[in-house]
């Protein structure tokens, strides 16, 4: 069995699949690559399968060394990654041999990269994910972020498993620093908010807080009163809209917690909370409303994409 | 049975049926997912019930919102007749022994004063209830149990503590609590159990859901420290 040895962890990197499903009722949240564009892409370039374990590395500063030659796909921020000091292009593929050394600077653009092995790496499914869930100290290695010493099993692969490099096309590259306008499909309680509130919600630009994780990201701007109280908690979907009583929106990601009981006004497009998940702290985003149907369809187009 | 669907994500629905908890409704929840489970075995991804409401999460490319819609309500409309009624215990009670020594309990005398009762009163009253599981969250295995009998009810401290040990029993507003793991919070303790509510190596994970029922039982110390070694 092949693997890389890690000898510079970095801030947070986290082995990840597409998340934990079916545990909602237990408490257990789904967790799973925070950007699934970039990290479906990275599996995507591979051949492997879509829920192939991926490495996420958010912020960057990590160095891995192959115990083994093996074909990596790099998607997402851009981190600078190199081989041996060689620069390596992102969104695609790069043949690795037994003793380089892989490093990765700090996030130039974006938060999160994505380094995918082909056929994925091996970590033992706990609840059938291998998703770390730092908080809840599910799935990885060890329920953690990679620390140095840690060794990442793949199997290996040879030169002559892919004839060429692959990457994905330009049009398909999004550009983090773009300024995100975040497609919201009303729900929950949006019926219920004061008419205005909603109006200056979606009028407004919110910027990204320094507070910002997995579990969820918090946004500075225009305070909007829901006029709601005395909700019971009830079940969190990904990209839930939240309205604490501080009037200050937070989306719930990845990592969110299962039960929550303050007003919502919707939820984000999937899409666009994988598009988020890259901004940094201090950006600005602004939200605008999309029908359900048309909502049902861009998202069943992109897993159509990727089950293929 | 009163209900209305929202819409709660790009493949996510939302049973509510009430503002209100209620523990004859939580039970017939837990009985509403079961259905649902059945109806929509291949295309669910999660079922999430708690207090009132039901959430559904399902798999976009295997159900269309119409036929998930179809079967939440053909699942609701099954809860109105007989048969649902007379099963609505579908399990055993889970009994949850619990020592109430002072060692475990660093909120049960400054409970006694707030309340004017003793401390025997409050366990007493604490343990002979049978409680309903209204919601499981949280943290993994972390269950909102209700109601407390009237005369223990308090507001949550003003001031929560950063870390609660792992199987602290405790109290705040309406609900009782066992914390599953080490976290920070805010409900009074006063007591401490030795089984893990949470233990992922178990086939059972977790010891209840949404819509059972559960009794705590006084242990002493020995008893305690007996069960938490077995």
């Amino acid at each position: 069995m092949g693997g890389f040895y890690i000898t510079k962890p970095g801030v947070m990197s986290l082995l990840q699949d597409q998340g934990r499903f079916g545990y909602q009722h237990l408490g257990i949240t789904t967790g799973g690559a925070m950007d699934e564009h970039a990290s479906r892409w990275a599996n995507r370039l591979l051949g492997n399968k879509p829920n192939a374990v991926v490495l996420e590395v958010t912020l960057g500063n990590v160095a891995l060394e192959a115990c083994a030659d093996t074909w990596i796909a790099l998607t997402g921020a851009e981190l600078g990654c190199r081989i041996n000091s060689t620069p390596l292009a992102n969104w695609q593929t790069h043949f690795v041999r037994k003793g380089d050394l892989i490093t990765m600077g700090w996030a130039q653009s974006g938060m999160s990269g994505y380094l995918a092995v082909a056929d994925g790496f091996h970590a033992a499914p706990e609840f059938g994910s291998c998703s770390t869930v730092k908080r809840e100290q599910l799935g990885g290695l060890t329920g953690g972020a990679l620390e140095r010493g840690d060794r990442l099993a793949f199997r290996s692969a040879e030169r002559e498993r892919y004839p060429l490099k692959r990457s994905v096309p330009p049009c398909f590259i999004p550009d983090y620093t773009a300024e995100l306008n975040v497609r919201v499909i009303a729900g929950y309680q949006a019926a219920q908010f004061h008419p205005e509130s909603i109006s200056s919600f979606y009028a407004s630009k919110y910027k990204i807080k320094a507070e910002s994780d997995r579990m969820g990201f918090r946004l500075q701007g225009e305070t909007i009163e829901s006029g709601i109280t005395g909700l019971l908690s009830e079940g969190i979907s990904y990209g839930a809209i939240q309205i604490p009583a501080d009037g200050q929106p937070i989306i719930l990601l990845k990592d969110r917690q299962t039960l929550g009981g303050y007003p919502k006004l919707g939820t984000v497009l999937p899409l666009d909370s994988f598009s988020l998940s890259q901004r940094k702290a201090g950006e600005t985003i602004g939200f605008t409303e999309i029908a359900l149907a048309d909502a049902q369809y861009l998202m069943k187009r992109f897993y159509t994409f990727f089950s293929v | 049975m009163d209900y209305s669907i929202e819409v709660s994500g790009v493949n996510s629905l939302l049973i509510r049926f009430s503002d209100r908890a209620d523990p004859q409704l939580i039970t017939v929840i837990g009985r509403c997912c079961e259905l649902i489970k059945q109806y929509l075995n291949n295309c669910l991804i999660d079922v999430v019930p708690s207090y009132t409401t039901i959430m559904v999460t399902y798999d976009l490319l295997k159900g269309e919102d119409e036929m998930v819609r179809n079967a939440l309500e053909l699942a609701v409309s099954q809860l109105d007749s007989n048969s649902v009624l007379s099963s609505q215990v579908r399990r055993e009670t889970v009994i949850l022994p619990v020592c109430y020594d002072d060692r475990f309990a660093p909120d049960l005398t400054l409970l006694s004063d707030t309340l004017a009762l003793d401390c025997d009163e409050i366990i007493r009253l604490h343990s002979e209830r049978v409680y309903q599981v209204f919601a499981v969250g949280f943290s993994p295995g972390f269950g909102y149990l209700g109601e407390l009998d009237p005369a223990l009810r308090v507001p949550r401290l003003s001031t929560p503590r950063t870390s609660v040990p792992a199987g602290s029993v405790a109290i705040a507003e309406l609900n009782t609590a066992v914390y599953p793991q080490a976290t920070p919070g805010g409900w009074w303790l006063i007591g401490r159990c030795p089984i893990p509510m949470f233990d992922k190596s178990r086939a059972d994970p977790c010891l209840f859901e949404v819509g059972d029922q559960v009794q705590f039982q006084p242990i002493t110390m020995d008893e305690f420290h007996c069960l938490k070694g077995a």
